[in-house]
């Protein structure tokens, strides 16, 4: 299949389960994925790990997933990729923030399932011409 | 030594005299209805207004029957010279000078008892206890008080306490005059009080009443913070339900038995209305801090309206009930979609839910600067005494509490729906008629008004406060 390209994804999230879970299923999408459980060690992984897109949870120990995000998309070499906020809350003002610091989307962790999930990255990605 | 002050009566000598004297302390007295206030008055004004001191009366002292401990308590003192050496001589602190109600040879108390005044050149008569007898005569002496009258304060035929005056004069001096006006100014002393005590209980009532108040809103906010905490506690596990449940049906690789579904999809229910619940919880806590922002654009209405009846479809086509979109179109307002379709999607799916029977109908109406969209049903309608109860957090009619298949009930759609409708600025309101079916309505302005955005700003304003303060 034409969009069979294998797309790296990082997802960074604190919680064990969800992103087991959604590494699981993006790997058997065919994606390949690192995953991380803070901002910093996301921070770090990206040196080496040159993503496609990133499943940014807000609420992160240490450095939050807005601190990450206003880092990646104020710098130059990845202003340009993909940043997908995973949220509990749901529609809150925090997404507007989001937004405002340039995120690509968000998704409410309850509401959708691994493969809207998926469906999401790719969109995402398609709109950056990927 | 003590003796019965028999009274004299209103003398021809001066009654107008009189009646302007007595008036004159009245109007001190009955002035104030502060309790300190006007117990201090009572043994002032005699002296003040109508410079009784020059007729002998040296001390004046208020004492009250405390109910509950069974004794006449000491209240106040006038501020005359002689005071001041007496308070100075007493063995015994003013305040504690308190007289056991069951001393009934002590004149004070025998004042009380009767309601008649007395008079005693003994000082020890109304002193003895809580003093010895010399401790009374010893002061009196010292002082150079010759007669002192006891006149009980009684108010609607109950005797509320007595007061003394004690003199440099002979009883015999005491003239006409002064016993008529001092027997009625214990009349309107016994009116004083009564009043004053009222007004302190009153006071002291309102007091109580704001600081529970207070507390009461402590409470509240301790509550709201609960929710939101909890709520936002919550999410996390219900995400990690639902996750691994949709992994465990989508990429299990075997196929499951009947049973098996019927498992999986209680359990898919379950977790949706919980999920619902946090949701509307997490609503109600982002409303009342301030957090909820409305995120508008220029939106087609008819078409959202679709959206939503079309999500119910299956639901009204499961219960065998009609679900009808509006006629007329009303084209494109500036509206939170989101928002807008949480609303509708309330409405639709509790009038689906309690509708065994008919169907549901959405009519939506142009009213120039806003529209007005009505969610018809034909079920059994809202009785009285629920209608001001249905738009409340929690509030459901006594029908509501029942199990459903159409979605899940919380008990706080309507609530929701209120608050967020008030937050775009529309109204919202129910015409039912039991046994008939209800219609709920709301209306919504085509275009946010300049309050909304104002409103959002000071959100932000709120939040940045917010975020400071973590």
């Amino acid at each position: 299949m034409p969009d069979k390209k294998e797309y790296k994804v990082l997802i960074v999230e604190d919680e064990d389960s969800i992103r087991d879970v959604y590494k699981e299923y993006l790997t058997g999408e065919g994606f390949i994925v690192e995953v991380s459980s803070n901002g910093e060690d996301a921070l770090e992984k990206i040196k080496t790990f040159d993503f496609d897109a990133m499943l940014l949870d807000i609420m992160l120990p240490k450095t939050d997933g807005l601190e990450v995000l206003k880092r990646i998309k104020s710098d130059i070499h990845y202003k340009d990729k993909v940043v997908l906020l995973l949220t509990a809350l749901g529609r809150d003002s925090v997404i507007k923030e989001g937004f405002e610091l340039g995120a690509d989307g968000y998704l409410i962790k309850d509401q959708e399932n691994p493969d809207d999930v998926k469906k999401n990255i790719l969109n995402a990605l398609k709109k950056v011409g990927k | 030594m003590s003796k019965s002050i028999t009274s004299k009566g209103i003398t021809e000598t001066n009654p107008r005299q009189l009646y302007n004297a007595l008036w004159r302390l009245e109007k001190v007295i009955l002035d104030s209805l502060d309790f300190t206030q006007v117990v201090q008055k009572v043994v002032d004004s005699l002296l003040e207004e109508l410079e009784y001191m020059k007729l002998g009366y040296e001390i004046i002292v208020l004492a009250l029957v405390e109910e509950e401990k069974h004794f006449l308590k000491r209240i106040s003192i006038s501020k005359t010279s002689s005071a001041e050496k007496a308070l100075k001589y007493s063995p015994i602190p003013f305040p504690e000078i308190d007289i056991s109600l069951s001393e009934e040879r002590n004149l004070c108390i025998k004042a009380l008892n009767t309601g008649k005044p007395y008079s005693t050149e003994y000082w020890p008569d109304i002193l003895t206890p809580p003093f010895t007898v010399d401790q009374a005569t010893n002061i009196q002496s010292r002082l150079g008080i010759k007669n002192s009258m006891v006149f009980p304060i009684v108010s609607k035929g109950e005797s509320l306490g007595i007061i003394i005056f004690s003199l440099s004069k002979d009883m015999k001096d005491v003239s006409e005059e002064e016993h008529s006006l001092i027997s009625r100014f214990t009349d309107v002393v016994g009116l004083a009080v009564q009043n004053s005590r009222l007004y302190s209980s009153l006071e002291q009532r309102t007091r109580e009443l704001g600081k529970a108040n207070k507390e009461l809103k402590q409470l509240d906010s301790q509550k709201d913070e609960f929710i939101s905490i909890a709520s936002h506690e919550l999410k996390t596990p219900i995400s990690i339900i639902k996750t691994n449940l949709w992994m465990f049906k989508h990429v299990s690789e075997k196929d499951f038995t009947e049973k098996q579904n019927h498992f999986i999809t209680e359990m898919d229910w379950g977790i949706l209305r919980l999920s619902k619940l946090v949701n509307n919880l997490l609503d109600i806590s982002r409303i009342q801090e301030g957090r909820f922002v409305l995120d508008v654009a220029t939106t087609n209405i008819d078409e959202v309206i679709c959206n939503s009846i079309n999500n119910f479809k299956e639901a009204s086509d499961q219960k065998g009930l009609k679900l009808i979109p509006p006629k007329t179109k009303v084209g494109n307002i500036i509206v939170d979609k989101d928002r807008l379709t949480e609303v509708l999607d309330n409405f639709i799916s509790n009038a689906i839910k309690y509708t065994e029977k008919g169907g549901v109908k959405v009519t939506s109406h142009d009213q120039k600067d806003e529209v007005k969209i009505n969610i018809t049903d034909t079920g059994p309608g809202i009785a009285k005494e629920d209608m001001g109860r249905i738009f409340k957090k929690f509030g459901r009619a006594k029908e509501g509490l029942k199990r459903d298949t159409v979605g899940s009930s919380t008990g706080l759609g309507l609530y929701i729906n209120k608050r967020i409708l008030a937050e775009m600025g529309g109204k919202v309101g129910v015409n039912s008629r039991v046994g008939k079916g209800s219609t709920f309505w709301f209306t919504i302005p085509k275009k946010p008004n300049i309050g909304m955005l104002v409103s959002k700003r000071q959100n932000k304003k709120n939040e940045a406060i917010k975020n400071a303060k973590l």
